[in-house]
């Protein structure tokens, strides 16, 4: 088989794996998909799990490289990494259900509830001349967010949702990167 | 990669072919979904991380990912976004009372 032959393989071959349900493909990108609500951002979604999957995946091929295959691939590794990326999703779970306002469980002194939020926040209505309500559509990086979110303007529920999809494409590309691990 | 894409953009566009819901419904309900599918998932994961230190894949007859995965989809995602769509209907009428 020639090198060009073997791309148009692994092209297939990859296109097949996409498809099927597995820890590193569509059932993980479900939530960052759905979340952003929106197709052109679902596409994002896809694409920044898969970019950093891709940086880890020539990462360990160095490594592979390196003859530290034997290691990587225990099943005790394997588990530390499922834990690692479990952790990783859930702490994206609680910060994006933070900022909408929902609450998995509240403290008390009779212990730890697990409690719904009576009433949902209200969403607010985007005003479509306002441009400041459209730091997300105007291309605000996950990177920008980080000072909005220090500043006093993030106790604003409304900026809260404007900042949701940034966000969730940085928790997404983080979980791509540490999903693969565990391959 | 292009897979990938291509199922997000099927996903991010899945709520919006219900024309019965508003733009905000569609959004906090995908923001939930994501939310309650992350979370619940995450615990997931570390749980099956933890049965994988244990040995428990040497106990099934099939391979572990498949069965994680299999559940993660039953138990967290599907009922993450019947449970938010529901949330969000109920909290849409109780505007309107």
């Amino acid at each position: 088989m020639g090198p060009l032959e073997a791309l148009v393989y692994s092209f297939l071959f990859g296109l097949l794996h996409g498809i099927l349900p597995d820890e590193h493909t569509w059932p993980i990108t479900f939530s960052y998909a759905i979340g952003s609500a929106s197709g052109k951002e679902g596409v994002k979604a896809g694409l920044y799990f898969s970019t950093a999957f891709t940086v880890q995946r020539m990462l360990i091929s160095e490594l592979a490289y390196l003859a530290l295959t034997p290691f990587l691939l225990s099943p005790d590794i394997n588990g530390i990494v499922y834990g690692v990326v479990g952790l990783a999703m859930s702490g994206a779970g609680l910060l994006v259900l933070k900022k909408i306002g929902i609450r998995i469980f509240t403290f008390s002194r009779s212990g730890m509830n697990w409690q719904r939020q009576g009433r949902l926040p209200q969403h607010p209505v985007l005003n479509p001349l306002d441009r400041s309500q459209h730091l997300h559509r105007d291309g605000l990086s996950f990177m920008d967010s980080l000072p909005v979110l220090a500043s006093a303007d993030y106790r604003s529920l409304s900026t809260r949702w404007r900042l949701l999809p940034c966000l969730a494409h940085g928790w997404d590309s983080y979980q791509g990167y540490c999903s693969d691990w565990g391959q | 990669m292009i897979m990938l894409g291509i199922i997000g953009g099927f996903f991010g566009t899945f709520l919006r072919w219900t024309h019965s819901l508003t733009p905000e419904e569609i959004k906090r309900i995908g923001a939930q979904t994501a939310g309650r599918t992350l979370f619940f998932g995450g615990l997931l994961f570390t749980v099956a991380g933890v049965g994988m230190l244990l040995g428990l894949e040497r106990y099934l007859p099939v391979d572990y990912g498949y069965v994680l995965i299999g559940l993660f989809m039953i138990i967290v995602a599907i009922p993450a976004l019947v449970y938010s769509w529901k949330e969000v209907l109920a909290a849409g009428k109780d505007k309107l009372i």
